[in-house]
């Protein structure tokens, strides 16, 4: 028998190795450790929050929010007003800078002389 | 839960050819059935379900190794410093129900088994390592028979040219 023949005899002896497998069986303490397993991810799963506890909490979130809501116009009405008081300031510094210093037109300079 | 302990094993053992993953990842299908036993909605039998969340969950792991395994890589090759992580199957795996006098012939064949392609490994353990029926393997796959009888040829041609190859060099 020369090599190839030998080969080819070997790869038809491989392929029918698993002829006659057994089902390999879980460990003995697979069903214990499985148990151990689940009791911790229930142990560890985060508790269902009451559903009244739910409404509560909910509740609480948009009072706050209103709350923001509330003082944040507060707050912007309050600088408007301030903004306002401001600008009538300047304006009535203005008129009155022009009517103490009067600033002469051409015309005018041109009879001072 | 006793009657489908071996059976999840077994199938997870076949596909990941190490024995602690495939403890791991039965136990793992066990808590899946526990938690989503409620959208079992009976399209196709208990068995089968279990069947398929086991070939999943294998799935999940063996593409999770070859991800690492081709992470370990790309350091090792632009850090000659990083070593790979042992992430692959077990080189020498045997499947503890193997006939003594053919060990040295399955060795060789896991060997090759791990380097077919998903769908044909499934195909190919489910029917030689869990002994189930083309029928079975079809409703665990969600396809056709006809699909599975061709995964089941391409897989034996695959095998029997990476066997030569094998054989070729080792011998």
């Amino acid at each position: 028998m020369n090599k190839e023949d030998k080969i080819r005899e070997q790869v038809q002896k491989s392929m029918h190795s698993l002829e006659g497998i057994q089902r390999a069986k879980a460990d003995d303490l697979f069903y214990e450790r499985l148990i151990e397993r689940l009791h911790d991810e229930t142990e560890g799963a985060p508790k269902n929050v009451d559903s009244s506890m739910g409404f509560v909490l909910a509740a609480a979130a948009v009072i706050i929010l209103l709350l923001v809501n509330v003082f944040t116009i507060r707050e912007y009405q309050q600088s408007y007003g301030d903004q306002t008081v401001r600008q009538e300031n300047l304006n009535a510094f203005a008129k009155e800078y022009q009517n103490q210093v009067k600033i002469p037109t051409i015309y005018e300079l041109n009879t001072n002389k | 839960m006793e009657k489908y302990k071996d059976r999840v094993y077994n199938t997870c053992l076949g596909l990941l050819h190490q024995h602690e993953d495939a403890e791991d990842v039965a136990q793992e299908v066990f808590i899946q059935v526990w938690n989503s036993i409620s959208d079992f909605k009976g399209e196709s039998t208990l068995t089968t379900w279990i069947y398929r969340i086991a070939v999943n969950k294998s799935l999940e792991l063996i593409r999770y190794r070859n991800s690492k395994k081709r992470s370990a890589y790309f350091h090792s090759v632009t850090d000659p410093k990083n070593k790979p992580d042992e992430v692959s199957a077990d080189d020498s795996f045997m499947h503890p129900g193997i006939a003594l006098e053919q060990k040295e012939q399955a060795e060789a064949l896991f060997k090759a088994i791990d380097k077919l392609a998903e769908t044909q490994k499934v195909a190919f353990s489910l029917h030689k390592i869990e002994g189930l029926s083309y029928k079975q393997i079809a409703e665990i796959m969600e396809t056709s028979l006809a699909a599975v009888e061709a995964l089941m040829y391409r897989a034996k041609k695959n095998l029997r040219k990476l066997l030569y190859e094998y054989y070729k060099t080792n011998m």
